[in-house]
């Protein structure tokens, strides 16, 4: 018989340590499976592409209307290179908010809860495998067209590293998020409307198009008491930044939204377990 | 309670009741007030208690209709659900309150539903759920090549999923399941949608499972020739209660009120068509004819002794329904009393 470890006497260690292997085995598989999805991938490169050639476009035209060298202390070349890192995390986003809803509508979650290694890290490998090779594949494409408009701006490794580890744990409390409206689909008939609002303004107040320092007092303070301009246009000033100032209250707010989301799905999906098992799929 | 180990009921039922609340749907709640009033519910019974044992070794077919109770007994036994009322266990754990460890001993063959990746190889499938069955890496490799060899996968591993006939990728479903060597194996209409050669394939690698290693099948399925085939044993479902518990010759001989008298004769046979109550007879060539007898009004013996007085037999044959009609029957019976009712 073939053995099997068991993790049952490891504790919590141990059994973390074994969701760990499970999460690095989903995303070993899926970025393979990925891999047979180049040309979708490549396709989403050139949608991108024509994006931030129109955005730079605009900006160019506002920096000539204006007659101003910078605007809110950006450089044109750091606002192309601002676009080209939000645009990056929005465009790799993984809608698997649908994957769970259909789950849950088809009985699928069921027979996906029967299998060891558990639910959440399976689609969590998955997650990360398709949204790095997204992010990355957006970063190159953003990258070399950045470089050819308005060349390259000057980045230090320490904010570049620690602005991509504020991209990856943003990327967590996104997993979170859409987890979460995911799992709505035991409640709702529908998710997907919930994931377009959730989307639409994450990429309004997180300053998708427009760096929050340019927007209104009013409007820049309600993005900024929200976790969506720490996800998305945080960690892209942070890169462009040449210190690490407000690195603390960007790690606050996300750490501290994660573990909020993070507690509020941990409660809605033992809710969503317990009605799998009272109801069945 | 989770006591784990070998025993020899693998599969033990006392009671099992499952009941759901389902809306009420004849209590109109009009206007506005649906928004704050709960609309009444009703209890529908999709498991009346039901008590019965599989012995470990034992290769179960347990059919029905649809709606009969088949998936909610299969989902508490795999401890998708819980039960209302009542207890069962699988290899001595209490699916619902030890999913976890039950799981690293059963496995779940759904005929609809993958469990392989579809773009890609099914060996990259076998790698992850060595990985989420937390197996010995250089044994389980070992085991896969086992399998491999014994299903005929050889060449069909390194192809991505999608590129497989379904046939071809139920050997690799099959095979995945039993990657870390369970001791039961729970499958759901495994041969659904399968060619013949293929369903014939996959009938003897699953019956081989049975009788060479000792692997426990529970099978559901609507084909007579999977119930055939595989099982020795037959529960049949239907409205939620259990109403056969028996030998598959026993179903086929008990269930089903009819025998199948088959003649060659010596001489061609110029008489009255011999005419019984109870009895069909139908005459296929001058030299055969056949008989179809409802023992239930006259027993096969007797008409068997009516015509040999009257015809120069040569041969003769008495079958018992095939399992087709069997099937056929028990659906029957549950549309009718579904009708009556």
């Amino acid at each position: 018989m073939t053995s099997v470890r068991g993790h049952g006497g490891r504790g919590v260690v141990g059994i973390a340590a074994y969701r760990m292997r499970v999460i690095q085995a989903y995303f070993v598989v899926h970025l393979r499976d990925q891999m047979a999805y180049l040309g979708e991938v490549a396709l989403g490169g050139i949608i991108l592409a024509v994006f931030l050639f129109v955005l730079t476009q605009l900006w160019q035209a506002t920096f000539r209307f204006q007659g101003a060298d910078t605007l809110g202390g950006y450089t044109l070349a750091q606002v192309i290179w601002y676009l080209v890192l939000t645009e990056a995390f929005i465009t790799s986003r993984v809608a698997f908010a649908r994957k769970i809803d259909t789950d849950v509508r088809t009985g699928d979650l069921a027979y996906a809860l029967v299998r060891p290694g558990g639910y959440v890290s399976a689609h969590f490998g998955a997650y990360l495998a398709e949204r790095l090779v997204r992010f990355a594949f957006a970063l190159l494409v953003g990258g070399v067209l950045a470089l050819l408009s308005v060349g390259p701006v000057p980045v230090g490794p320490v904010p570049l590293l620690v602005g991509l580890a504020a991209s990856l744990v943003a990327m967590l409390l996104d997993f979170v998020m859409v987890l979460g409206i995911g799992l709505g689909a035991f409640w709702i008939e529908d998710t997907s409307s919930i994931y377009l609002i959730y989307t639409r303004v994450s990429m309004i107040l997180g300053g998708l198009l427009i760096p929050i320092d340019l927007f209104p007092d009013t409007v820049g303070a309600i993005a900024r008491a929200l976790p969506f301009a720490a996800m998305i246009h945080g960690p892209a000033r942070l890169v462009l930044s040449s210190g690490l100032a407000d690195v603390s209250g960007l790690f606050t707010m996300l750490g501290g939204s994660l573990a909020l989301a993070g507690g509020l799905v941990w409660w809605e999906y033992g809710v969503a377990r317990r009605r799998v098992t009272a109801q069945g799929g | 309670m989770s006591t784990g180990g070998h025993c020899e009921i693998a599969v033990s039922l006392r009671g099992l009741t499952r009941t759901f609340e389902r809306p009420d749907l004849g209590v109109p709640v009009r206007g506005l007030r649906r928004f704050w009033t709960r609309r009444p519910t009703m209890e529908a019974v999709a498991l009346h208690p039901t008590t019965f044992h599989v012995n470990a070794g034992e290769s179960v077919a347990f059919i029905g209709p649809n709606g009969a109770g088949k998936s909610t007994t299969i989902k508490i036994l795999t401890g998708i659900l819980h039960p209302t009322a009542g207890m069962a266990t699988v290899l001595g754990h209490v699916p619902w309150l030890d999913r976890d460890a039950l799981s690293r001993e059963i496995a779940t063959v759904f005929g609809q539903k993958s469990q392989l990746w579809y773009h890609l190889p099914a060996r990259d499938s076998f790698t992850l759920l060595t990985r989420i069955h937390d197996l010995d890496a250089d044994l389980a490799r070992r085991r896969a090549g086992a399998l491999c060899e014994r299903f005929g996968l050889d060449g069909l591993l390194d192809r991505p999923v999608r590129t497989l006939s379904l046939g071809e990728r139920m050997r690799c479903e099959v095979a995945a399941a039993l990657l870390h060597s369970p001791r039961i194996l729970f499958l759901d209409e495994p041969t659904i949608g399968l060619d013949v050669i293929a369903r014939q394939e996959l009938r003897s690698i699953i019956r081989e499972l049975n009788q060479r290693d000792g692997v426990t099948v529970f099978l559901t399925s609507h084909d007579a020739g999977d119930v055939e085939r595989v099982c020795d044993r037959a529960i049949v479902i239907h409205t939620g209660r259990v109403v056969f518990d028996g030998s598959i010759e026993t179903l086929r001989r008990d269930f089903v009120r009819r025998k199948t008298i088959s003649l060659e004769l010596s001489s061609p046979f110029t008489g009255e068509s011999p005419i019984m109550s109870g009895v069909v007879s139908t005459q296929l060539t001058p030299m055969r004819w056949q008989f179809q007898v409802d023992t239930t009004v006259v027993p096969a013996e007797t008409v068997l002794a009516g015509l040999i007085g009257r015809m120069q037999i040569a041969d003769l044959t008495i079958t018992d329904p095939p399992m087709e009609d069997v099937i056929a029957a028990i659906y029957g019976q549950a549309s009718s009393s579904e009708a009556v009712s």
